[in-house]
């Protein structure tokens, strides 16, 4: 899968959110600046869970835990939407592992 | 056992024990389990190495020890040779699970609430995966639209059944006074949901193999074990610990009824199959584990680690994931990466760590580690702290995602990872702890009655749900029927015989991708034209 740009990565997260949240409790509109604890009622695993759901729509892994670790250690506790486009762009690269 | 395929009900319970479930029995807690045990057989049943939930269900649900099925912990590295984890998921799954080959020998399963089945391998029948939380759960089920049809059964809750990390923490942070009552009723009402689930399956499209882990007693005996063990409650209790002992009681009388309600679905023609995954023990001492490999010289802290005490001793599954950053990898050697897996990794230079020791001093260090560790003793008691130690060829065939020590300590403890000044520390009350010996007990047409056998390894119990529908036992399976469990006449009628081996992981992914609906519709019909389903 060739690199998608940043707008492309946004719509595939939606997508992605749009598949999985069925039973969710969230009906707002989703943009760059949602966040995935407070609005979208996320917790962590969850977002862990999401970040594998990106990981199978890509076919390739990335570092999620990692992420969430070091922004932990920073004491981020949440991430927007649009975190989660820049870690996906820094981190998508044809020559990651399949998953 | 007849050759027709009865139903095949197995009641897991999740952690449940003979020293706590037989005085329970005796003072009349549990009367259909205790009339269950005099009726069928029953025996002590040996866990895995170690004794935890994910590596234990997968072996009964796999036939296959650790070392081939690849589930050796709750976690697994997020990349190979990565310090950060997440949780075990079908994808490290390496042998075809009992739901598969039952579907290759067509038989429908319904699997609920057993660990490390998701994401969904499909079957011929229904999964429902534990350890999913309730966003997730939709997309972890098989059939996709499972909890379409399950949301149709009046009352059905599905964020009861799901697991909730939050709550479920209380498990190793404690549970105060005030929060015990509608902690324990949070789990009794869960499992009667999943009874609801299985007696709704089991109305709407019966299955060959009904598999349900409730996994109630695992998590009360954690927090409440003194209150349930006769030793510890026999030496006089409070009066506050004498309410919660007396909720304690009523929630495992509802769960008698549950497994009345479970075997009745079973039917007198049924087998039922009660088992569970490790036993369970006392604990009064936490070990540090860590703590010592840095007193040893295995081992150096970062400066983001802080004592056990400053970090409030936090335990929780985020804190054991995240612990990666509490240590400097560029001075450690061996470290213990999660308390579940009771292991040490030892760093190879060039293996699974730029820094650590150079391959050719492994085998000199880890025999050294070893030496140290068989050596240590208790400073209270004197006695030997680490009872069993298994290099990672003993225990998991050389399995390179193996850590390269196991321990068994004195206690059946797990082992701390957190920063201590003590390496061994009473905790600040008894807990409960997985031991090795956990339940099998089976009653059903052709099986003996009132029987006590020896005890068996968890290998055993796949082979005997496969024998229970007929089957035969596939040559790769590492344990087998224990036939003393079985009426000698019915024994004669119908031998265990073995098959041919199971499928490879591979190969049942494969078959998962291909299974599209129209082959799933094709399976139904063949089904129904065999008489297997209504």
């Amino acid at each position: 899968m060739d690199k998608p740009d940043k707008t492309t990565i946004f719509n595939d997260i939606l997508a992605t959110l749009e598949k999985v949240s069925e039973d969710w409790e969230y009906s707002g509109q989703i943009t760059t600046d949602t966040f995935l604890l407070e609005d979208l009622g996320l917790e962590s695993i969850d977002v862990v869970v999401l970040g594998e759901f990106l990981e199978e729509y890509y076919q390739q892994s990335f570092p999620f835990t990692e992420y969430f670790t070091e922004l932990a250690q920073q004491e981020i506790l949440d991430l927007r939407i649009s975190d989660l486009v820049d870690f996906i762009d820094k981190h998508f690269s044809p020559q990651n592992e399949v998953v | 056992m007849a050759n027709q395929a009865p139903i095949t009900m197995v009641i897991g319970l999740d952690g449940a024990t003979y020293s706590i479930l037989d005085p329970l029995m005796e003072a009349g807690h549990m009367p259909y389990l205790r009339q269950f045990s005099a009726e069928g057989v029953r025996a002590e049943l040996e866990s895995t190495i170690p004794p935890i939930t994910p590596p234990a269900w997968t072996t009964i649900m796999t036939g296959r020890s650790p070392a081939n099925h690849g589930i050796l912990d709750f976690f697994r590295p997020e990349s190979p040779g990565s310090q950060f984890l997440r949780f075990v998921s079908t994808k490290q799954l390496q042998c075809e699970t009992i739901w598969s080959y039952l579907t290759r020998r067509q038989r429908t399963a319904a699997c609920l609430n057993f660990p490390v089945m998701s994401p969904p391998i499909p079957i011929s029948g229904y999964s429902i995966p534990g350890f999913v939380t309730w966003r997730h759960l939709r997309h972890a089920c098989y059939p996709r639209d499972l909890m379409d049809t399950l949301k149709t059964i009046p009352g059905f809750d599905l964020k009861i059944i799901a697991h909730d990390f939050g709550l479920e923490e209380k498990v190793v942070e404690g549970c105060s006074f005030e929060e015990a009552e509608s902690w324990i009723n949070y789990h009794t009402y869960k499992d009667q949901q999943w009874v609801k689930v299985l007696e709704f399956l089991s109305g709407y499209d019966p299955c060959h193999v009904n598999a349900l882990v409730l996994d109630s007693i695992d998590r009360l005996q954690h927090v409440f074990y003194p209150l349930l063990d006769p030793d510890f409650y026999g030496k006089g209790l409070s009066e506050a610990d004498k309410q919660i002992q007396s909720i304690l009681f009523s929630h495992y009388r509802a769960l008698d009824n549950m497994i009345a309600r479970l075997a009745e679905i079973a039917g007198p023609e049924g087998h039922v199959f009660i088992v569970s995954d490790h036993g369970f023990g006392p604990s009064q001492y936490c070990f540090y584990l860590n703590s010592l490999l840095e007193q040893l010289g295995y081992l150096s802290w970062s400066d983001r680690a802080i004592s056990e005490s400053e970090s409030a001793g936090d335990v929780s599954m985020e804190a054991v994931k995240n612990h990666g950053h509490l240590l400097d990898w560029q001075h450690t050697i061996a470290y213990v990466n999660t308390p579940s897996s009771n292991g040490i990794t030892i760093n190879v230079r060039g293996k699974n760590s730029r820094y650590g020791i150079l391959p050719e001093e492994y085998d000199r260090v880890r025999n050294h580690l070893r030496d140290q560790l068989m050596a240590l003793k208790h400073p209270d008691t004197g006695q030997q702290v680490v009872t069993g130690i298994w290099t990672r060829e003993e225990a998991f065939g050389g399995l390179e995602t193996a850590p390269d020590l196991t321990l068994r300590l004195w206690d059946n403890g797990l082992v701390s990872t957190l920063k201590s000044d003590e390496i061994i520390k009473p905790r600040r009350e008894c807990a409960g702890v997985h031991y090795p010996d956990g339940v099998f007990m089976a009653r059903g047409p052709g099986i003996r009655s009132g029987v006590r056998l020896d005890p068996m390894n968890i290998l055993d119990v796949a082979p005997s749900i496969l024998y229970s529908q007929g089957l035969a036992i596939p040559e790769d399976y590492e344990g087998g029927v224990p036939e003393e469990m079985i009426e000698p006449e019915a024994l004669a009628a119908n031998p265990v015989f073995r098959g041919t081996a199971t499928q490879g992981a591979q190969k049942q992914a494969a078959d998962a991708l291909e299974m599209d609906e129209a082959d799933m519709e094709l399976i139904m019909k063949r089904l129904k034209g065999l008489g297997y389903m209504s």
